[in-house]
C-alpha cells in the first residue's frame, strides 16, 4: 500500500493524498499492479556512479551505502532530505525509496520553511549529511548484491512551491513518472554525448526538481557518473571538469554560465551544457558556446511538470516539446499534460504552439518570479512582509533589471521599526534570494480607489521614496 | 582588532558595493569584521559569484569555492581582503 494514501494529516497533506489516489485509480482501472522498476536503470555493479572526495564510487558501493542508511531510518512515511552534499543526497534519496518512504523537498532550506513542512507532514523525519555519513561508516562491503525494485506508483518525491496564499503547494512524483521523464531527458542529450556513459557536473543543488532530474536521476537511471564536489566559481568548474572522463555535461544556470563565460577561465572539453532555472538569452548562450566550444541546451520545465521541452538557445527561439507532453494554451497560462503528471497542470507561462511539436513563450503571469533558479510568488513574499509586527502596510515588487539579476524591493509603511528589523524578520522566513535588497519607506502606499496598487504608481514611489536605513517618514 | 578599514579593505569594499549594486549599505559602512553572508550584509551565493567575477577582473586571480578554507575566506571583509592581498597578480 502506498504510504501517501495511508498517512493522516492536515488539509495540505490531503491534497497530495487525493492526487496519489487519482494516480493509483488510473493504474487500477488497467487491472494490473503497477510494475516494479529498478532503483538503478543500468545495473552494472562495477560501473562508476559518482566521483566523490577524490575517488570513484561504484553502483555496488552506492547500494551498500543505501542499504546501510535504510536500516537506520525511523519508521515514518516521509523523509525531509536536506543533504547538502550531492552524494549524500543520492544515498538518502535511495534509502528513503528502499524503505517505501517519500523524499520531501522544501522550497528552501530556510528554517521557517522547513518547519512549515514538518508541521504539515506529521509522519516525517529529517535526513541530513551527518546521518548519511554515520550510516556509510556502518555499511557492509561484499560482492553480492541484488538490485532493489521500487513500485512504479510509489511517490518518490514531493517537491514544494510557494503558492500565492503562502501555503507550500505539494507536487508528487512517482517513480514510474521519473523513469519516463528521465528517458526523455537522456534522449535529448544523446545526440551530444553519444550512446555510452557520460559524466555530470552540476552547479545547482539537488534539492529542486531541475537538480533532481539532471544530477540525481541521471546517475541512477541513465548510468551517468556524478561529480559531487561543490563547484560554483569558474576555477572550480574547470578543475572539477578536468577530473571527469569525457563526454562531460555541465548542468548549470544562466548566472553561473554568465560568470564562467566572462571570466576567461579555460575549461576542459565539454560535450553539452544544460541550462535552466532562469531565462537564458540567445546572446549569452552563444557566448558560452564559443567560450567553451560546446552546445548549450536550455531546458523548459517546472517543479509541477518536470522538464517538458528544450532548445538550442544560441540558434533557436522556439522550444521542442518532449514526447508524450501536450500543451493547451489558456487565457491565464498553459495547461500541461504528460503521463508523469497526476493531473493537467496550469503553468503561468503563456505559450503559442507551432507546427512540428514546437512552441514559443509569449510571457508570464506577473505574480510568479524566478531568481537564481528559485521560484516564488510575489504575493507570498508580500504576505510575509505584512506579517512582521510594526509593518502597517507594504508590498514587494521586482526591479526592472536589464541583464542583471532582478532583485526585489519592498515598499513599506512602518514608522516604528527600522530597516534592520524588517530585514532580520524576512531572513527568518525567506530564502536569501528573495529577501528584498532595497527597502523604500513611505507614509502610505499609492493605493487606488479599489485598493489596488498600479505598477506605475509603485515605480514612482520607488523613485521618490526615502530608502536610507532607518529613516523615518 | 580595529573597526577601521585598511586602504586595501576600503578598495575591496568599494568593489563589492559596486559589483553587487548594494543599495542598503555604502562601502564605508561595511564593518571589517562583520559577516558578509548571513545576518549582517545578507549576501547569498549569487552575490558570491558576482564578487568572484569582479575580484578576478580587478585582482587577476580566480577564487575557488571548493577550498576547505572557503568559509574562513568569505567570513568577513577583513578575511577576504587578506586572501585577495595574498593571491593578487594585478
Amino acid at each position: 500500500m502506498n504510504d501517501a494514501r495511508r498517512a493522516r494529516g492536515p488539509p495540505v497533506a490531503s491534497m497530495i493524498r487525493e492526487s496519489a489516489h487519482r494516480m493509483s485509480s488510473v493504474l487500477e482501472t488497467q487491472a494490473v499492479p503497477a510494475p516494479r522498476l529498478p532503483l538503478l536503470g543500468q545495473w552494472q555493479p562495477g560501473a562508476r556512479l559518482a566521483r566523490h572526495c577524490g575517488r570513484d564510487i561504484s553502483q555496488l558501493e552506492y547500494l551498500q551505502d543505501v542499504r546501510a542508511l535504510a536500516r537506520l531510518l525511523p519508521d515514518r512515511h516521509y523523509a525531509i532530505n536536506l543533504c547538502e552534499c550531492s552524494y549524500h543526497f543520492l544515498v538518502a534519496f535511495g534509502a528513503v525509496l528502499l524503505r517505501g518512504q517519500t523524499n520531501l523537498l522544501p522550497a528552501s532550506r530556510a528554517e521557517a520553511v522547513v518547519a512549515e513542512v514538518q508541521r504539515d507532514w506529521e509522519s516525517s523525519h529529517v535526513v541530513d549529511d551527518a546521518r548519511v555519513v554515520a550510516a556509510i561508516h556502518q555499511a557492509e562491503r561484499g560482492t553480492q548484491a541484488d538490485i532493489p525494485l521500487i513500485a512504479g506508483d510509489h511517490i518518490a518525491v514531493i517537491g514544494f512551491t510557494s503558492g500565492s496564499t503562502g501555503q507550500p503547494r505539494p507536487h508528487p512524483k512517482t517513480w514510474a513518472g521519473f523513469v519516463q521523464s528521465t528517458a526523455n531527458n537522456v534522449a535529448a542529450l544523446r545526440p551530444l554525448v553519444g550512446d555510452a556513459g557520460f559524466s555530470i557536473l552540476a552547479t545547482v543543488p539537488p534539492q529542486h526538481m531541475y537538480g533532481i532530474e539532471m544530477s540525481v536521476l541521471m546517475p541512477l537511471l541513465a548510468g551517468a557518473t556524478l561529480y559531487t564536489r561543490r563547484s560554483l566559481f569558474p576555477a572550480d568548474i574547470a578543475a572539477s571538469l578536468a577530473e571527469l572522463d569525457e563526454p562531460r555535461v555541465l548542468v548549470s544556470t544562466p548566472i553561473h554560465l554568465c560568470v564562467l563565460a566572462s571570466s576567461g577561465q579555460r575549461v576542459p572539453a565539454t560535450a553539452a551544457v544544460v541550462s535552466a532555472t532562469a531565462p537564458l538569452s540567445a546572446e549569452l548562450a552563444l557566448r558560452v558556446e564559443q567560450a567553451l566550444d560546446t552546445v548549450v541546451l536550455e531546458v523548459f520545465g517546472s517543479t509541477e511538470t518536470c522538464v517538458i521541452g528544450n532548445r538550442r538557445t544560441a540558434t533557436e527561439d522556439s522550444w521542442q516539446l518532449m514526447d508524450q507532453v501536450s500543451l493547451s494554451p489558456q487565457p491565464d497560462g498553459t495547461l500541461v499534460q504528460a503521463p508523469w503528471i497526476a493531473q493537467a497542470t496550469l503553468l503561468q507561462d503563456l505559450v503559442e504552439c507551432l507546427p512540428g511539436r514546437r512552441f514559443v513563450v509569449r510571457g508570464r503571469h506577473a505574480d510568479q518570479i524566478e531568481i537564481a533558479g528559485k521560484r516564488a510568488s510575489l504575493a507570498d513574499v508580500t504576505r510575509r512582509l505584512l506579517a512582521i509586527e510594526g509593518v502597517r502596510d507594504g508590498v514587494v515588487v521586482q526591479d526592472e533589471g536589464q541583464g542583471r539579476v532582478r532583485r526585489l524591493t519592498a515598499i513599506v509603511v512602518a514608522p516604528e521599526i527600522d530597516q534592520a528589523a524588517i530585514l532580520a524578520a524576512l531572513r527568518k522566513s525567506l530564502d536569501a534570494a528573495f529577501v528584498p535588497r532595497r527597502i523604500v519607506r513611505v507614509a502610505e502606499l499609492p493605493r487606488n480607489a479599489l485598493g489596488k496598487l498600479p505598477r506605475q504608481a509603485l515605480l514612482e514611489c520607488m523613485r521618490s521614496g526615502a530608502d536610507a536605513p532607518g529613516s523615518a517618514v | 582588532m580595529s573597526d577601521m578599514q585598511t586602504p586595501a579593505e576600503q578598495e575591496l569594499a568599494q568593489l563589492i558595493v559596486q559589483a553587487l549594486n548594494l543599495e542598503t549599505v555604502t562601502a564605508e559602512e561595511i564593518k571589517p569584521e562583520a559577516a558578509l553572508f548571513g545576518d549582517d550584509l545578507g549576501l547569498d551565493s549569487i552575490d558570491a559569484l558576482e564578487m568572484a567575477l569582479a575580484i578576478s577582473k580587478r585582482y587577476g586571480f580566480q577564487l575557488r569555492s571548493d577550498n576547505e578554507d572557503n568559509k574562513r575566506i568569505f567570513a568577513s571583509l577583513r578575511a577576504l581582503s587578506a586572501h585577495v592581498e595574498q593571491h593578487r597578480t594585478l
